[in-house]
């Protein structure tokens, strides 16, 4: 073996990657070379100094952050999945690859003519009042069109051509009942995807707000309640879907994103809601199951809020009581 | 079974070599699973449990690699939105964790930094250190006193040596010396063999030793 190769050996020694035999064949090489021994020192020496001064841990603000940004992320690639893509999905089996990509041809030629008439009329010439006829409800308003972050494609004109891109946005008025199914659409689909929180705090709350107590939701509807409950960043959403979530029939859904909350949400007062929440149902023997005791348990043990272990115990007490 | 036991201590018990915790291991294995299963489902609580189960590890690979927590939560984000697109089609020829590693390497290999996004970013020396001080504070949490003090000097020359290697020597470096991974998990995360990773590491060693060696 060379000096080259103990050398390499010395490296792997400090990063404990020997094997015994290495390690003594290492050794015995040692005894014998003064240089090794020094270059061990070196590089025991190089390596604490990197380690001491390069390194840093990862703080509990920073992952919290990570993670809200990513739920938003999600929720954007959630609801961007659920229009197009799943659209494709479903009908993925009927179509062969040309008739696809002679589908997606007609589609883009449908875009090109609807962003042409959109962004090629007039201002003037915008129609100002329209009934928009997917939307049931007894008057739908459009306002005018709003072309918005224009992009030139060539930024020096040629023959007096000019190519851009553009967002053309369309405000659709809508009036109708709370209860009417058009209503609730949109305002489900305002909760997912609206980008203000305060808008989604709204859509929530007229989506609670009216309706009697034992009327089952739409489907959609509950998704969207479901998922504000679990991942929209802001707390006073998810607190007001809360409220809401516990009008509608308690069933396994919703069981299941209460528990979801109990153990993962990060704000306290949620939980402490979750748990009030909880309470009467488990009491009653309606929601009384394992999955729910060993949740108000794993709270009571191991939760860093005092109040919550407090409350989760009381709980979990009674209904081992009963 | 090998593959098993690698994966194993790669993500959950660095450092250990206890046999009792074959048992953890399985269980580990098994929950995975489960939580890929009802994500496929659609089941969003599960993706996100499956993300918590990890995502420390990648934040921390992320941070370490960039030293920018900006660029680290940029990575972090990355990584997951590509799991969750990908993840309908993962095959289980492979622990997730295994992949999910893979992909971290991958996104930070190929990331792009957002200060050389920047066309103003200044790469004198005043604004490196400016940037060490106020990623420390966010990774930390702790005061900036520490960053005047003696050793931030050292600190800085240290943290500006292993940014001046290249993409994959710095990701074997970080991932050897400051994630504590071992040559075989590194190899295995960064699909290459031990003797490649074993090389990069030599590399990099003598460049940092170089480039510091006034310092020890």
């Amino acid at each position: 073996m060379n000096h080259t190769q103990y050398k390499e050996m010395l490296q792997l020694s400090v990063l404990r990657e020997l094997g015994d035999e290495e390690q003594q064949v290492l050794a015995r090489h040692l005894q014998a070379c003064e240089a090794c021994r020094k270059e061990l020192e070196e590089l025991v020496k190089f390596s604490t100094l990197v380690h001491q001064r390069g390194s840093f841990e990862t703080s509990d603000e920073l992952l919290r952050e990570a993670r809200q940004e990513l739920r938003v992320a999600i929720r954007l690639e959630r609801s961007r999945r659920s229009g197009w893509e799943e659209f494709l999905e479903k009908f993925e089996f009927l179509v062969s690859p040309r008739v696809r990509m002679a589908v997606g041809g007609v589609a883009m030629l449908a875009a090109g003519v609807l962003v042409g008439r959109l962004g090629m009329t007039p201002a003037e010439e915008v129609p100002g009042i329209g009934v928009t006829p997917a939307m049931s409800s007894d008057a739908s308003l459009r306002g005018e069109t709003r072309i918005s972050n224009v992009r030139f494609l060539n930024p020096e004109p040629v023959n007096g051509e000019v190519e851009f891109t553009f967002e053309a946005v369309t405000p659709i008025r809508m009036r109708g009942q709370v209860n009417d199914p058009a209503v609730q659409k949109v305002l489900a689909q305002g909760l997912m995807n609206d980008q203000n929180p305060g808008t989604r705090l709204k859509a929530v709350s007229t989506l609670g707000n009216f309706g009697d107590q034992s009327m089952v939701p739409d489907h959609e509807i509950k998704s969207a309640l479901i998922q504000a409950l679990k991942s929209d960043a802001n707390v006073g959403v998810r607190k007001e879907a809360l409220r809401v979530l516990q009008r509608f029939p308690l069933d396994k859904e919703v069981r299941d994103a209460l528990l979801y909350v109990l153990r993962l949400e990060e704000n306290p007062a949620m939980r402490i809601d979750v748990i009030n929440a909880l309470e009467k149902p488990v009491l009653d023997g309606q929601l009384r199951d394992d999955d729910v005791l060993n949740a108000l348990r794993e709270k009571m043990q191991s939760d860093d809020n005092n109040y919550i272990r407090l409350r989760a115990r009381n709980v979990y007490e009674e209904v081992r009581q009963q | 079974m090998e593959f098993f036991q690698v994966g194993h201590n790669l993500f959950f018990n660095q450092g250990s070599n206890s046999v009792s915790q074959t048992g953890n291991q399985n269980e580990e294995l098994m929950l995975d699973l489960d939580l890929i299963t009802k994500a496929r489902q659609g089941d969003a609580m599960a993706f996100e449990q499956l993300v918590y189960r990890y995502d420390r590890q990648v934040l921390s690979i992320a941070a370490r690699y960039v030293q920018s927590a900006e660029d680290a939560k940029d990575i972090y984000q990355e990584v997951f939105l590509r799991v969750y697109r990908a993840l309908p089609k993962f095959e289980l020829r492979s622990e997730f964790s295994t992949w999910l590693f893979r992909i971290t390497t991958n996104v930070c290999l190929t990331h792009r930094s957002r200060r050389k996004r920047h066309t103003h970013a200044s790469l004198d020396r005043e604004s490196d250190e400016d940037h060490g001080a106020s990623l420390s504070e966010r990774l930390t949490g702790s005061d900036t006193a520490d960053q005047h003090a003696e050793g931030a000097d050292i600190t800085f020359h240290v943290q500006k040596a292993v940014n001046a290697l290249s993409p994959k020597l710095k990701m074997v470096f970080t991932l050897k010396h400051y994630e504590g991974y071992k040559i075989r998990e590194i190899a295995d995360m960064m699909e290459c063999t031990e003797g490649t990773v074993k090389k990069y590491l030599f590399t990099a060693t003598k460049k940092l030793r170089n480039e510091l060696e006034e310092i020890f």
